[in-house]
């Protein structure tokens, strides 16, 4: 996945900076390949044109399996295989009894089944090596970063528009990635 | 960024953003202090005084607790769930503040969480090494007849316990762990050598990609969402084990709220106990406001205003249901030989929070101290009225007991606390202690050399 690729970045030092620059390189026909901020500046994935992330709809179908694994974990041992015996009542779906299992359950699938997801979606694999244009990236640090490889990326124009906007430099840089 | 003009800043101290990551990642990359040296110190000696009297009751069998044949729970369960319910402001401040947008618990949420966990972990011995013959633990779980003749009984509370407390578990570790991740990146990128190693495996390879920020504020989002019903029922289902016996005192139907309530409560005692000593000994006070202490305190109040009125209700309805056991219960709480535990308790959680109806006492960080430490006290005494006064003098006055805890109960109690300063020692010298990340983006913007906004 790794290979080497040419990009070119501004450095901003305030989140407004590089949301305003997000806007302006929007209308254009420029193409973000991707900002990296030190904490989520809300309103940027929007000025980016990310989509919405799917992980919500992933989060419902796991708590769903979760769900269904508990009724027939429950139906199966308490009704189906061992009836319980209770004072000698016919052995059913003891549904007020079931609910707490089936709830951790739900709520247990849910989280793992999408927390997973989110690390393989966002490629955030134990092992996986980084690719950081900037230390301060992480720290007090905005990138806005394009890829030069883009046939559509004026590269005046973008080097303009974030100058203009307040990115403190545009640097350009050729390093091994796995930048999607 | 949006700087409401009343509301008093989240951190103090004019702290830049390259200030707050410094001031954050100091006590990582410095040689621990003697302070820690010496508190780890202490803690690991606990510690190891409690692994020593679990291993003894391992080898000897519960025989060398002071519980007895009508006794059955005392300490070990007292201690199960106050350190369960310590747990449960550490989810309180991760979830349910983030579902109301109290952007304050951003400032504490990350040690919150790390005592959710530890406390979790100390709680969990105690059923466990109360099975007794600890080996056979695994029958809890849901596993095929060739076991025994039969499967695991899910008409029982006790068996919700075990999904509850574990999924609890689990779930707080995973929020936890992915909360961390961006700050862990952060400490990578500072970091040199080995420990930048160690880091950047524990980072996965986070970069502060917008595309992942905005998955990631939906999966906490959804972990919050998740989480908020998760707490409350890990402390509905943990008083069910006793609302759902015919014990007179436990048989009530006030038992879930009001033990929500009660752990929420001692909850952020120790989160203020905690936090308090953090700041201070780690220079946080720009992080951990007043502002901040003043919120738990009144939360502290809230909380344990509820808990008083629960123990009104409860007293009421045992005169007014006319049962005569559930009277006497009551009574006995009251009067009888451990009325002692009863009047600690009331004045500890019941009188001593309503203090905080006076702003000074809400604002003295020393005072805040004390009476968090006192709620801490009142809850412990509390699970011990519930548990072994309710026991010790049940329907047949010829089974009547008194218990008194023996050395190796003490010592597994002190242990616990030894395991608990532990871990938050280890946590607050190799992780963040306070969410970088989250912080920075409730802070005040610095100062632009641009200061033209242009409408979005």
């Amino acid at each position: 996945m790794r290979k080497n690729r040419k990009f070119i970045y501004g450095v901003f030092n305030h989140p407004d900076d590089i949301l305003n620059a997000a806007y302006a390189v929007r209308s254009t026909r420029n193409q973000i390949l991707d900002c990296f901020t030190p904490f989520a500046v809300h309103g940027l994935d929007r000025a980016m044109n990310v989509k919405r992330s799917r992980l919500g709809i992933v989060a419902f179908c796991m708590g769903l399996t979760g769900f269904l694994l508990a009724v027939s974990l429950q139906y199966y041992t308490n009704v189906f295989d061992w009836p319980m015996n209770i004072g000698g009542k016919p052995a059913q779906l003891a549904v007020p009894s079931f609910v707490p299992v089936c709830f951790e359950l739900t709520v247990l699938c849910t989280a793992y089944g999408m927390g997973i997801t989110f690390f393989l979606r966002a490629r955030t694999i134990f092992g996986v090596r980084e690719t950081v244009l900037e230390a301060r990236q992480s720290d007090d640090h905005f990138i806005m970063c394009f890829d030069m490889e883009n046939k559509h990326l004026n590269i005046d124009e973008v080097t303009n528009l974030m100058k203009q906007n307040g990115a403190l430099d545009v640097k350009q840089v050729e390093m091994m990635a796995s930048v999607k | 960024m949006y700087e409401s003009p009343i509301r008093e800043p989240l951190v103090t101290g004019g702290k830049t953003y390259h200030n707050i990551t410094d001031d954050i990642c100091r006590p990582i990359e410095n040689k621990p202090s003697t302070q820690w040296r010496v508190g780890f110190t202490i803690s690991a000696i606990l510690a190891a005084i409690g692994v020593y009297s679990i291993a003894y009751t391992s080898f000897k069998g519960i025989g060398v607790w002071g519980i007895n044949k009508t006794v059955g729970w005392a300490w070990d369960i007292t201690n199960f769930v106050w350190w369960i319910g310590i747990g449960h402001a550490g989810t309180l401040i991760s979830a349910i503040l983030l579902l109301f947008r109290q952007k304050w618990r951003t400032g504490v949420n990350r040690s919150a969480e790390a005592m959710t966990i530890f406390a979790v972990v100390c709680a969990g011995l105690f059923p466990i090494f109360h099975m007794g013959r600890v080996w056979l633990a695994y029958f809890v779980l849901p596993l095929p007849n060739a076991f025994g003749s039969l499967w695991v009984n899910f008409n029982s509370p006790l068996l919700w316990d075990v999904f509850a407390i574990s999924t609890y578990f689990s779930v707080s570790l995973l929020f936890w762990y992915i909360g961390l991740i961006p700050d862990i990146a952060t400490v990578r990128d500072r970091a040199t050598g080995k420990a930048r190693k160690v880091y950047a495996f524990l980072a996965v390879g986070w970069n502060g990609s917008t595309r992942n920020w905005a998955r990631y504020e939906l999966v906490c989002l959804i972990l919050a969402g998740i989480s908020t019903p998760l707490v409350l029922s890990v402390h509905t289902i943990v008083s069910m084990d006793f609302a759902t016996s015919v014990v007179p005192g436990w048989h009530t139907t006030i038992f879930p709220p009001y033990f929500v309530a009660g752990a929420i409560f001692s909850g952020f005692g120790m989160v203020l106990t905690l936090l308090l000593v953090a700041r201070k000994v780690m220079n946080y006070e720009n992080y951990i406001t007043i502002g901040h202490i003043e919120a738990m305190c009144k939360v502290i109040m809230l909380t344990g205003s509820m808990v008083g009125l629960a123990y009104i209700t409860e007293f009421f309805v045992a005169w007014y249901s006319g049962v005569q056991y559930e009277q006497y219960a009551f009574l006995n709480r009251m009067t009888g030989p451990y009325w002692w535990a009863y009047w600690s308790m009331m004045t500890c959680n019941v009188i001593a929070p309503q203090v905080f109806w006076n702003k000074w006492a809400r604002t003295t960080p020393w005072f805040v101290f004390l009476i968090a430490a006192v709620v801490n006290v009142g809850m412990w005494f509390e699970r011990f009225v519930i548990i072994v006064t309710s026991l010790h003098r049940d329907y047949l006055p010829s089974s009547w007991i008194d218990y008194s805890p023996t050395i190796t109960e003490i010592g597994i109690y002190a242990g616990t606390f030894g395991i608990f300063f532990t871990l938050y020692f280890l946590f607050s010298k190799y992780l963040p202690v306070i969410a970088i990340s989250e912080v920075k983006s409730v802070m005040p913007a610095p100062e632009r050399h641009n200061k033209e906004v242009v409408a979005h």
